[in-house]
Parts: C-alpha cells; sequence; structure tokens
C-alpha cells in the first residue's frame, strides 16, 4: 500500500486524483498541501539521482582494489600452506613418538605378537590356600649361636651322651630388654637336652 | 589487440550478474568493468553517509569492492547486484560506526563538524531552494533513515531489496521511509524555510 502511495506521489498532484486513490492517500496524509509537499520531495529527490550520475569512481580504483585482492590471496596461501606444513610436522611427530614409545615399552613387540610364538597362559586356580588360613610371624632372634658343649657320657645306662647346651645369654637380661622373645620359650630351650646316639 | 577490445566490447555489454560470474573465475577485466559502473554510486552513498569526507567515502568504496571480489563466489545470480552490493557497503558503515562508537573525539568532531562541507564542485549539484533543503535536511536524518531513504529515492531499490540490504523488516523500512517524508515536509513549511536561507 505504500508503494501505491509513492506511486502516486510521483504521478499525480491532489487534484487529479481520483475517488479511490484520494481514500488512498488519505491513509497516509491530513490534507491536501501535505500530499503537495510530499509529492514536491519526491520529485526533489530526483536530484539525488543527478547527482549519483556526476559523482565519478575514485580514479585507478579498480586496479588499486585488484593489487589489495591478490595480494590477499597471495597472503592467505601462504598462511595456509604454513600451516598445513606445521600441522604435518606435528603428525609426523607424534606418530614417531608413538613407534618409539611403544618400542621401548615393548621391547619383544614382534615375538610376542607373532600368533606361533604367543603362548596364551590360563588361569591356574590354586586350591590349597584357603581364606581363613593364618600366618604366624616367626621371631628373629638377634643373638649370637649358642654353644653346644658336648659332654660324654659316664653313665652306661643311658644309651647315649647327653649334650649340654648353654643357656641362651638373654634369658638372664631383665624381661623388659628381651625384645622380640618370647619369656617362657627361652625358658623352655634352656632347658632343652639333646641326645646323641 | 583486436580480441581484447572485442571482449572489452561484449563484457561492457553484460549485465551485472553475467560480469559477477566472470568476477567469481577471478576475471580482471569483468571486475574493472563492474567497477567502473557502480564505484561512483558507492561513492556518493558513503559521501551521504559521512557528510561528504571523501577520503572515507574514498576507503570506504575500495574496502566494498574489496568484498565484493572476496565474496564474489557467494554471489547468487538469481538475485539482483545492486542490493547485494549496498548490504556490502551498509554492512561495512555499520561496522565502523559500531567502532568509532567509543571514540570520543570521533564523537565530539561529528557534533562540531557543519552539516554540510561539500567542496565547490559539488556544491554547483545543488541548485534549488526545496532541493538544497531536502539535501541539508538528509544530512541531519538519523544514519539509518538516511540510508533508507537515499537506497529507496537515489538509488531506486524496491521495499523488499532494502530489506535485504539494510536487516530490517518491511514494516520498519516503509515506516522509517513515511517517517523521513513527514519529517522533511515539516521541515520545508514556509516558517521553516525562513530559518534555513
Amino acid at each position: 500500500m505504500f508503494e501505491e502511495f509513492e506511486s502516486l506521489l510521483r504521478k499525480k498532484e491532489f487534484g487529479q486524483l481520483d475517488d479511490n486513490e484520494r481514500d488512498l492517500a488519505n491513509q497516509f496524509i491530513y490534507n491536501s498541501s501535505e500530499y503537495n509537499a510530499m509529492r514536491q520531495i519526491m520529485l526533489d529527490s530526483n536530484l539525488l539521482t543527478e547527482e549519483i550520475r556526476n559523482c565519478e569512481a575514485p580514479v585507478g580504483g579498480a586496479d588499486q582494489v585488484w593489487s589489495r585482492f591478490e595480494a590477499q590471496k597471495k597472503s592467505q596461501e601462504r598462511t595456509f600452506v604454513l600451516n598445513r606444513k606445521v600441522s604435518v610436522s606435528w603428525v609426523a611427530a607424534m606418530a614417531a613418538a608413538l613407534i618409539l614409545s611403544w618400542v621401548i615399552r615393548f621391547p619383544d613387540f614382534n615375538e610376542a605378537a607373532d600368533p606361533v610364538v604367543l603362548q596364551i597362559k590360563k588361569p591356574v586356580l590354586i586350591s590349597g590356600v584357603t581364606s581363613d588360613t593364618v600366618i604366624k610371624e616367626v621371631p628373629v632372634y638377634i643373638q649370637s649361636e649358642p654353644e653346644f658343649v658336648v659332654e660324654k657320657s659316664t653313665n652306661s645306662a643311658h644309651s647315649g651322651g647327653m649334650v649340654y647346651m648353654q643357656p641362651v645369654q638373654s634369658v638372664s637380661d631383665p624381661k623388659n630388654q628381651r625384645q622380640g622373645t618370647n619369656a617362657n620359650e627361652l625358658g623352655d630351650l634352656a632347658k632343652l637336652t639333646v641326645t646323641l646316639d | 589487440m583486436q580480441e581484447k577490445f572485442q571482449k572489452k566490447a561484449i563484457l561492457e555489454g553484460s549485465d551485472d550478474n553475467q560480469l559477477m560470474m566472470l568476477v567469481a573465475r577471478t576475471d580482471h577485466s569483468a571486475f574493472t568493468i563492474l567497477y567502473n559502473r557502480w564505484a561512483g554510486r558507492i561513492r556518493y552513498f558513503f559521501l551521504r553517509l559521512y557528510n561528504f569526507d571523501y577520503n572515507v567515502a574514498d576507503d570506504k568504496t575500495q574496502d566494498t569492492f574489496l568484498k565484493v571480489l572476496e565474496n564474489a563466489s557467494g554471489f547468487r545470480t538469481d538475485q539482483r547486484f545492486s542490493p547485494w552490493l549496498f548490504a556490502i557497503a551498509y554492512n561495512l558503515y555499520k561496522n565502523d560506526m559500531r567502532r568509532r562508537k567509543h571514540d570520543l573525539d570521533f564523537r565530539m568532531a561529528a557534533v562540531s563538524a557543519p552539516v554540510s562541507e561539500m567542496p565547490q564542485a559539488e556544491r554547483k549539484m545543488v541548485i534549488h531552494s526545496s532541493a538544497e533543503l531536502v539535501n541539508k535536511y538528509l544530512d541531519l536524518l538519523d544514519s539509518d533513515v538516511k540510508t533508507i531513504f537515499i537506497l529507496r529515492h537515489a538509488e531506486e531499490l524496491s521495499v523488499p531489496e532494502i530489506a535485504r540490504a539494510t536487516g530490517c523488516p518491511e514494516g520498519t523500512i516503509k515506516s522509517r521511509l513515511f517517517y523521513a517524508m513527514k519529517k522533511i515536509t515539516e521541515q520545508l513549511q514556509p516558517n521553516n524555510i525562513n530559518e534555513w536561507i
């Protein structure tokens, strides 16, 4: 509708409008003077078109723009090639590093990978061990090896001679100094007699 | 040599869309013809928007055609060339305005600058009183409204084409065009004319 109104402004004065055209124009304007003023603007705006025709393009502009475009294109190509070189180098370096790390980690990689050489070890069920097995701590004695004195038996009633074993020295030590030992156990050791054939 | 002239003659007879197809294949001659055909109009468009600052207008004209070269492959040949071209120009202007928005110096200069700084050669084109008023009032219009007014009345683009070029809805374009007409009409009242003269 606005385009039709513009078209009327260009073509006709207010007095030349028929009834339908006036109805259309009245939707945009208050009176005939406003219509004519708008029409004058429309006609004067032709001046802008005249100004445009007289406005020349910047001299040598096309060649300048073209050379800027060429330079820009070359620069982009150079950047693209550089980026591509860098990216290819990165991929190659990463691949080499991966292979190297594989070789270091698995030196017999080739043998292991051979299906003939490769032996698959099946898991073995250890049936002898039960979960409620108690592992007893074994005491360790930090002391000199006890001396053994062999006494020749004078009693013929004995079938063999008696061996007297010197008591462990630590037995005579105060109890609190006997670390890592069991006093009762050591006492039993002191009473130990060994019979030789 | 003769072939070159023949080619030039053929190109000059080609329409904008045919030339754009050649520009997309980086044809320098086609670009030169397209530039010579449109650069003046684009320059005028920028002159209007930048208050007849010739240096800026020339730079922006070159930038516009550089964009044309860069985006030539994206041009759809089923549409008119001029709205596409003015869309590029208008986007450059908008981006530039956005960039300058926070520049206080620019804002101060824009406020203090005289409305029209046209050189004498350009002033000769402004001839009649009412036409001069249109020109002067255009410079006082908001840049968005001014752009739309120029595209409509100077470049003779249709409302849908202006909508595409500026990215505004058609309704907004129509209301802005009407607003511009109304404002200029008010300024053209006899009392206001005396103020101008």
